[in-house]
């Protein structure tokens, strides 16, 4: 039991970020139905924001920016959003899939445009730097933090989406977009409202995840790949799903590591593998076409 | 209806911004005389301008042009043929070669450089083959690619990487005699493997200790979550600072991730000395003054010599980048002039007569020593240099150099 507490720690620490970066992208799939592909250029375009933006190693600074990150970010999955995915929302999954991966390079070539080609990197708070020891594991208080935004993140959109005025309506347009706006739900409204909250925890997790990275054009693919594979075992849409697959995630990659290191990096196709094999709707999926959002 | 046009705008700004991420030929293949009429040479150069390592090829682009615009600043290679670069992309991509080939054939190409990994130098050498282009192999480090040579129109230019390992574990072995516990943290490839192998053996030949690691950690390429790995190496660490040692076999963004994650551990702070076989210098400068002291061995670092040619490379450099070069701008840059030499003895544009002028042919390199070609293994005889690279605020681009050791490969 002592061996395996370091593990599950170490684990943890390693896959909230990714549950971080998939929040936004499932939560957008289960009220919109679409893959967003773009979600990789949401979170890069928020770590470029970050590592260009930050001025200061002050844990103020910090927060500002990324808050900033994630309100830039929002901004640009408005337009997105507005321009672009409204227009193919009844053209069927497969075509919004298509336009969410156009949009994907052309953000990454427009974030080239801007940012260049060169690697850049961005300072940890400085009262966020340092390692603490928990349960035998050695973590840096910054993913500590981070896993307490994680946390932070898995609660307020449950909140939000059960406990709120806006969950109930996201949830009417996410089961039956036609019937909630028979029933006086303004839908394109609650479309918006849903793509700039998943636009802005993309952001905000690029943001999050530049101090531990080389913030570079590789950073897209090398992020939403894992997210993908979370949004997936989770059961598409499902936020709760979503976090347990994160955590699933990072502590089978601790497992393999610690007794299987020839195995290292094969826990997300492993993971998929027996996910889809025995479930293949994710862990908190279902066959349905409606939505999981609220389950 | 009324919304098509605003679709139909998004859909052009899209296409045109994807359109412009893959286009990065250089304008200096359009026009232009063909091969060897009106006194022009063409010359390819073939890299990766788009994708993960685009930065890099950038500045290997950018030596090659400094090296065209010297000589036909000067008047052309022996007066008679000035230089036109013609820029391809590879996308990294070995399956690409074939075409990138094609197209450098119907443009007049005879004599082309690039070569981006071990990958891409076999596939373009063997394309170029049958397409009777010499090709000069400028960033390959394979020792499998020469003696014999992988196809007869292959000259590698850059170091291996045994030669390399060799200087750095030589280099170590002097400057740190008693570090003998070593942490190896490397991606899980053969030749970052044979990387620490051979420095390792070469430590040990050097001080008659037997070298081994004491924690090895090999990742997948592309994977930049080291957490489990630096916990472990954290815990590994705990002993005497004085004898311990780090050698790490990434690069790229993986350097930059392991740094970034292993900073706040304190892990960097737990060896006596940290040794790097892979390009430094891109990462030291994002870092932003607060790179890591990390010893890196390759051909060259711009500030460890101070000779007239190297300061003209530097600010002919400086004027086209506005950056220093790094060890791929000179491996291009080396690369082209020893191109412009074996035409030059040749006398001729001729890719046969060219590669018949190579073999013991030798120029002088920014490194203030000659490098020369060998005909039976065609490979050079490339100057290497180990140095240590830190993070200086007050240095030009916040990157210091200090303790540079040059030599030449056959030295060792």
């Amino acid at each position: 039991m002592n061996d395996l507490l370091p593990i599950v720690v170490s684990g943890v620490a390693q896959g909230v970020p990714i549950f971080v970066v998939a929040s936004g992208l499932t939560l957008i799939y289960g009220v919109l139905h679409i893959l967003n592909f773009a979600h990789g250029a949401f979170f890069l375009i928020g770590a470029y924001v970050l590592a260009t933006q930050l001025t200061s190693t002050s844990l103020g600074s910090f927060v500002i920016t990324v808050l900033f990150a994630g309100l830039v970010v929002m901004l640009i999955g408005m337009a997105c959003e507005f321009f672009v995915f409204r227009r193919l929302y009844a053209a069927g999954s497969q075509v919004s899939f298509l336009g969410a991966f156009a949009l994907f390079l052309a953000l990454q070539g427009a974030a080239q445009l801007v940012w260049g080609d060169n690697p850049r990197t961005a300072q940890y708070p400085a009262d966020l730097s340092g390692a603490t020891e928990i349960l035998g594991a050695f973590v840096s208080v910054y993913d500590v933090a981070v896993m307490a935004v994680g946390a932070a993140v898995a609660v307020g959109l449950f909140l939000m989406l059960n406990k709120s005025s806006l969950g109930s309506r996201v949830r009417a347009v996410a089961q039956d977009r036609v019937m909630a706006t028979a029933l006086g739900i303004r839908a394109p409204r609650v479309s918006l409202i849903v793509f700039a909250i998943g636009s802005f925890l993309a952001g905000a997790a690029g943001a999050l995840t530049a101090p531990v990275t080389s913030v570079d054009m590789s950073l897209a693919a090398s992020y939403i790949v894992p997210a993908f594979v979370v949004v997936i075992v989770g059961g598409l849409g499902s936020i709760q799903g979503a976090l347990l697959a994160a955590l699933l995630l990072g502590v089978m990659e601790s497992v393999l590591f610690r007794y299987a290191t020839w195995m290292t990096g094969f826990s997300y196709y492993l993971l998929v593998a027996v996910i889809l094999m025995f479930r293949p709707q994710g862990l908190f999926g279902s066959f349905s076409r409606t939505t999981q959002i609220a389950r | 209806m009324k919304r098509s046009p605003l679709l139909v705008g998004a859909t052009a700004v899209a296409l045109a911004l994807v359109a412009g991420c893959g286009t990065d030929e250089g304008t200096a293949s359009s026009g232009g005389s063909g091969g060897g009429e009106g006194g022009t040479v063409k010359v390819g150069v073939v890299l990766p301008f788009s994708g993960v390592q685009a930065a890099i090829a950038r500045f290997e682009g950018i030596g090659a042009e400094v090296a065209a615009k010297q000589i036909n600043d000067a008047g052309g290679i022996a007066g008679k043929w000035k230089i036109e670069l013609v820029q391809k992309d590879d996308q990294l991509d070995a399956a690409r070669s074939g075409s990138v080939v094609r197209e450098l054939s119907s443009e007049g190409v005879s004599l082309a450089m690039g070569g981006q990994t071990t990958t891409l130098c076999q596939s373009l050498a063997e394309a170029t083959a049958g397409a009777e282009i010499a090709f000069f192999g400028a960033h390959c480090t394979s020792k499998k690619l020469i003696d014999p040579p992988v196809t007869d129109n292959f000259w590698m230019v850059s170091a291996k990487d045994v030669d390399l390992t060799k200087a750095l574990g030589s280099y170590i072995s002097e400057e740190f005699p008693d570090v003998d516990q070593w942490s190896v943290f490397a991606y899980d490839q053969e030749v970052t493997r044979g990387f620490w192998t051979q420095t390792a053996a070469e430590i040990s030949a050097q001080t008659g200790n037997d070298i081994t690691a004491k924690q090895e950690f090999y990742v997948p390429v592309g994977e930049t979550n080291y957490r489990n790995q630096l916990s472990s190496l954290l815990s590994g660490s705990q002993g005497a600072k004085d004898n311990s040692g780090l050698f790490l076999g990434v690069y790229g963004a993986g350097t930059t991730s392991f740094i970034q994650q292993a900073k706040p551990l304190g892990l960097l702070d737990a060896y006596a000395v940290i040794a790097q076989t892979g390009v430094y210098w891109t990462t030291a400068k994002a870092l932003e003054g607060t790179a890591p002291s990390i010893h890196n061995v390759h051909e060259y670092f711009w500030s460890c010599q101070d000779n007239e040619m190297n300061k003209k490379f530097v600010a002919d450099f400086e004027a086209l980048a506005g950056e220093k070069p790094d060890t791929g701008a000179y491996q291009s840059y080396v690369t082209l002039n020893l191109i412009a030499a074996a035409i030059e003895k040749a006398d001729s544009i001729d890719q046969a007569a060219v590669q018949e002028a190579l073999p013991g042919l030798s120029i002088d390199t920014p490194t203030g020593l000659e490098l020369t070609m060998d005909g039976d293994s065609h490979h050079a005889n490339q100057p290497i240099t180990v140095a240590n690279l830190y993070g200086d605020p007050s240095a030009p681009q916040t990157v210091g150099i200090r303790d540079c050791k040059t030599v030449l490969a056959d030295e060792l």
